[in-house]
């Protein structure tokens, strides 16, 4: 059976870093136009807001999750699943990466384009 | 199936699962998710290149199901499940064309192929296309990992087959 050299190994595996460093500064350098936050419990949009219209702070609790909602920006501010994964991602603004707590299937997301029927509203 | 073989399997399991429960407790450095040493390959890929295939096979699927039910999370068995399949899969497939110098690269192959199972299981679990964003995160963390892992593997198999253990 052919040997794959050493030296090709690392030229493949240089290319691969360097094709995800790429993607990763493509990534960092969308933005959306919209501030329309978009959250998810299991698959299903149970909150629309528009970040540009928060003037004050509030909190959406779910039944697992507490998001935190700020002028142009949102964060999950606490949940009850064990690695804290989701609070640590911080802040999304108009990035293109979502927040997302896979043990309770929540995900926060600036969504793509505005015009969806915005289901807003129900603070708690 | 030998006595001596079962009692390979079996003890290499009991590493495996340890690791695999205490690597749980370590909490995730970095805030991407998915990201973490599996350590617990170590074993898997030690056994592939020490034992046979179809051992490691047995000893990760044994892991897996073991690891899941230990962890208390049917979630943790899906993502265990397709992330080890994938990564295995991806170590039978090219094993052939590495040398027993060769086992880091086997590691880093695997963890990428873990890792990009996960994240299209987590894609179809959280119905987000947008997570595929993160997987050129998973793809570096992999290449890093990995190669810790494979290393490890590496100097295992070497050490053991040096005291005349296969």
């Amino acid at each position: 059976m052919r040997r794959i050299s050493n030296k090709a190994l690392l030229i493949i595996f240089a290319a691969l870093l360097i094709a995800s460093a790429v993607w990763i500064l493509i990534a960092g350098s969308i933005k959306q136009d919209e501030l329309l936050a978009e959250i998810y419990v299991e698959g299903r949009l149970v909150h629309t807001v528009d970040l540009s219209e928060v003037t004050e702070s509030y909190t959406i609790n779910l039944p697992h999750n507490t998001i935190l909602v700020e002028p142009g920006q949102i964060s999950m501010s606490s949940a009850d699943c064990p690695d804290q994964l989701c609070v640590r991602q911080g802040v999304i603004k108009s990035g293109i990466y979502p927040i997302i707590c896979l043990p309770n299937k929540v995900e926060v997301r600036i969504a793509r384009e505005s015009g969806i029927d915005a289901v807003t509203g129900g603070r708690s | 199936m030998s006595i001596k073989r079962m009692a390979a399997i079996a003890a290499l399991t009991a590493i495996a699962l340890t690791i695999f429960m205490l690597e749980a407790q370590i909490p995730v450095v970095l805030a991407v998710p998915g990201i973490k040493l599996g350590l617990a390959n170590i074993v898997t890929l030690a056994a592939f290149f020490l034992l046979s295939r179809r051992d490691a096979g047995i000893i990760l699927a044994l892991r897996v199901v073991l690891g899941s039910i230990f962890s208390g999370s049917p979630m943790i068995f899906l993502y265990s499940a397709a992330g080890g399949l994938s990564g295995f899969a991806s170590v039978c497939i090219t094993a052939s064309f590495l040398t027993e110098k060769q086992i880091w690269a086997a590691g880093i192959i695997s963890a990428i192929a873990h890792n990009a199972a996960q994240i299209i299981v987590a894609v179809l679990i959280m119905d987000s296309p947008a997570l595929i964003w993160y997987l050129p995160w998973l793809v570096i963390a992999a290449v890093i990992t990995g190669a810790f892992t494979g290393f490890s593997a590496q100097f295992a198999v070497k050490r053991l087959k040096d005291m005349g253990i296969r």
